[in-house]
């Protein structure tokens, strides 16, 4: 599609922002990686050399002195993370200056240990843009891939940079959590506005023109504009909004069957459609994207059409924009029995 | 229906509230009340549908609250059907039954069969299968005018217990609208509580001072949770936003929206022999007993979802898990005036905004 046309879009919900937001985790060791802000002072900065790792959640102590934390672990309850499968790594040089590998450790209040439980090395990443595995990172500026569903219900996960030697690495942010696909396009009266709200003009007596630029697009990630990759020209202007319509979605396109999750033992339980129990399995608007985003506080990464493949000989790669949605309310209207038109606005927002 | 789909609305209109704002109780409708039962005026806010704060209760055996009725008659039912609610509990946890019972408050008890909605009877009839909440519904009626005077709930476990957690009691009467909403009808989730600013340099910040209602006790609003020995399921509840509906009602009939007159609630039949109770209206049993928009109820966009489980069975004990279960939701009507329209010699279209409150 490109020349920014809009085909089936993806929202990347950055599930670690839902749960700082709601108080159950929050970065401890090491730099704030863990912050759709990639335009923060962290991209500018190499992070501290002390360190080749970075935590995110709550990390219990040994307090009885008996050399593990498992005892104290045990009283920290899991968090449910969701559904992860996707990371991205914004604002980084480490297609420059990493030798070894990346990953990402998740654990569980049962067995505490050092290691984690599960590792992102494990869950077959695959590339989005430049990140083909977790032992290459091609180029500097940003790198997205998805990998296996992994659902995670735990205490504590940490970043880590294997062999990189440890210097001038720099990472404006790290994003991880779930993706979500609309069920169809978009409707074809959809718009896409560069907005220069940050441009103020006046006119002076004399007829001339004064002009104030307070921004005109998002701040550089670093040395490079945002989503720009190392040696690709990028021109960035304007801050993107697009007004997007969805008809004729199914109502379980929309929402769960209901709202009392089961995560449990893996008993099944069947509703009265013949339907599994866990009513997320499939995804739905509601529960990927509206519950992790809080509506409208938290950010995302929008990808207005995911299709496009990212190619280095062509220079081709899909766009992506860090927005959160600009409505109050996000409203169902049912024009079939059990079938619903819906309108989003989104923002691109640093 | 699942999915939030809206079929054919059910009202739970709580009687309490309505009493109280309508100064018909206070406290000296326990004159002559022998104190065998909990005084509900000792427990500001825990009868009604505000279940945000919780008590914390300790005692032995029976515990009960005598919730006043303002009645004075043996037939206060009729023709609709009453509802218990019992919001943000942990009568699973602490192994604790709930029953309802009509009392005169001196003593004469009669009981009430209960219908379960939600979340009464577990392994055993009464004991609940979860924490959280609890609904059922009933229509017996009271043994005399006497025992009319207060409804009975009643909490039993045999020993002393502590810890019990109630956060909300409410009784009334439920209203099923007389058709379905039409066709073209609208859900959102709000995120008002949202404030959004953007800097000089078109930074966003966003702050919010709401996401969700607030949580009841430890659980989330209409969570059920679980524990047994080792099995442990909480059925996460994925909350968000402040859910609105705004639903539409064609040809209805005008028996259906309001009573035959405004003095009286009932008629003698054609032979003007016996005297019939008028049937369900929205005026009256709804309208009128939330004051419009201005007292809180329990709004079920489908009337006839019904609440069904599945026991798993171990070693040491059972697990359950849930099928399917009704939505519910603590809501005001978002309204300034209520107006019919006629489209037809007495028959009638009506709009509604609902919006859950907290």
């Amino acid at each position: 599609m490109a020349n920014q046309n809009v085909g089936t879009p993806r929202f990347y919900i950055d599930h670690l922002q839902y749960i700082r937001a709601i108080g159950m985790g929050y970065p401890q060791v090491g730099e704030d990686i863990f912050n759709l802000n990639p335009s923060s002072f962290l991209g500018n900065k190499p992070l501290s050399n002390e360190t080749n790792y970075w935590d995110f959640g709550f990390f219990p102590q040994d307090d009885d002195e008996s050399g593990d934390s498992q005892d104290e672990a045990l009283l920290i309850p899991n968090v449910n993370y969701g559904k992860l499968n996707y990371i991205a790594i914004l604002g980084h040089n480490l297609g420059t200056v990493m030798q070894g590998s990346l990953d990402v450790n998740f654990r569980d209040n049962i067995a505490y240990g050092s290691s984690g439980d599960v590792a992102l090395s494990n869950l077959n990443l695959v590339e989005v843009v430049n990140l083909p595995s977790h032992t290459s990172i091609p180029l500097d500026g940003f790198s997205i891939a998805t990998f296996d569903d992994y659902i995670f219900s735990g205490i504590n996960l940490f970043f880590s940079l294997n062999d990189t030697g440890l210097t001038d690495n720099k990472i404006g942010s790290l994003s991880l959590g779930g993706y979500y696909d609309m069920p169809h396009s978009a409707d074809i009266s959809l718009s896409l506005t560069h907005g220069y709200e940050g441009i103020s003009k006046q006119e002076t007596i004399g007829g001339s023109t004064l002009s104030q630029t307070n921004y005109y697009k998002p701040p550089r990630w670093g040395g490079l504009d945002a989503w720009a990759l190392s040696g690709w020209l990028h021109s960035y202007s304007g801050r993107r909004v697009w007004e997007l319509s969805f008809n004729y979605l199914s109502d379980k396109d929309l929402e769960p069957y209901h709202y009392n999750m089961d995560r449990g033992m893996g008993e099944i339980a069947y509703n009265k459609l013949g339907e599994n129990p866990n009513w997320n399995d499939d995804g739905n608007w509601f529960t990927n994207v509206l519950y992790f985003t809080n509506g409208g506080q938290l950010p995302f990464i929008f990808c207005p059409d995911p299709s496009i493949t990212y190619s280095t000989d062509t220079w081709t790669k899909p766009e992506f924009a860090i927005c959160r949605f600009d409505m109050e309310t996000f409203k169902r209207e049912q024009v079939a029995n059990g079938v619903y038109n819906m309108k989003v606005k989104i923002k691109e927002s640093w | 229906m699942g999915y939030q789909n809206v079929s054919t609305p059910r009202f739970y209109i709580d009687q309490f509230s309505y009493l109280l704002a309508s100064n018909q109780v206070d406290n000296s409708y326990y004159d002559g009340h022998t104190g065998i039962d909990k005084n509900v005026f000792s427990y500001p806010g825990l009868i009604g549908l505000n279940p945000t704060s919780q008590f914390i209760l300790t005692d032995a055996d029976y515990f009960s609250f005598d919730i006043p009725t303002n009645f004075n008659t043996a037939t206060p039912i009729g023709n609709k059907t009453a509802y218990v609610a019992v919001l943000g509990h942990n009568l699973e946890a602490i192994g604790m039954r709930v029953f309802t019972e009509w009392h005169d408050g001196d003593g004469t008890k009669p009981g009430i069969a209960e219908n379960e909605i939600v979340n009464l009877h577990g392994a055993t009839d009464y004991y609940p299968s979860f924490d959280g909440y609890t609904l059922y519904k009933f229509t017996t009626e009271p043994s005399s005018s006497e025992t009319s005077r207060f409804l009975r709930l009643v909490f039993h476990k045999a020993g002393a217990w502590s810890g019990l957690s109630l956060s909300s009691l409410s009784w009334g009467f439920a209203y099923d609208m007389p058709v379905a909403p039409d066709l073209s009808l609208s859900l959102e989730h709000d995120y008002s509580g949202i404030t959004k600013a953007t800097s000089i340099s078109g930074a966003s910040f966003s702050n919010a001072n709401w996401i969700k209602p607030p949580k009841w006790g430890d659980l989330e609003a209409w969570q059920l949770k679980y524990q047994y020995y080792n099995h442990y399921r909480d059925f996460p509840r994925m909350y968000s936003g402040r859910r609105v509906w705004d639903l539409s009602f064609s040809y209805i009939s005008d028996s259906d929206l309001e009573p035959r007159n405004y003095t009286g609630t009932g008629e003698f039949d054609l032979n003007d022999t016996n005297y019939v109770l008028s049937e369900a209206n929205w005026f009256e049993d709804v309208l009128h007993s939330t004051m419009g928009g201005h007292l809180p109820f329990i709004f079920q966009p489908d009337g006839g979802a019904t609440y069904e489980t599945t026991s798993v069975i171990y070693a040491d004990g059972y697990d359950d898990v849930i099928n399917e279960i009704p939505e519910f939701a603590i809501c005001r009507f978002d309204m300034d005036t209520f107006s019919r329209e006629q489209v037809a010699p007495g028959v009638y279209n009506i709009k509604i905004k609902v919006k859950e409150t907290w």
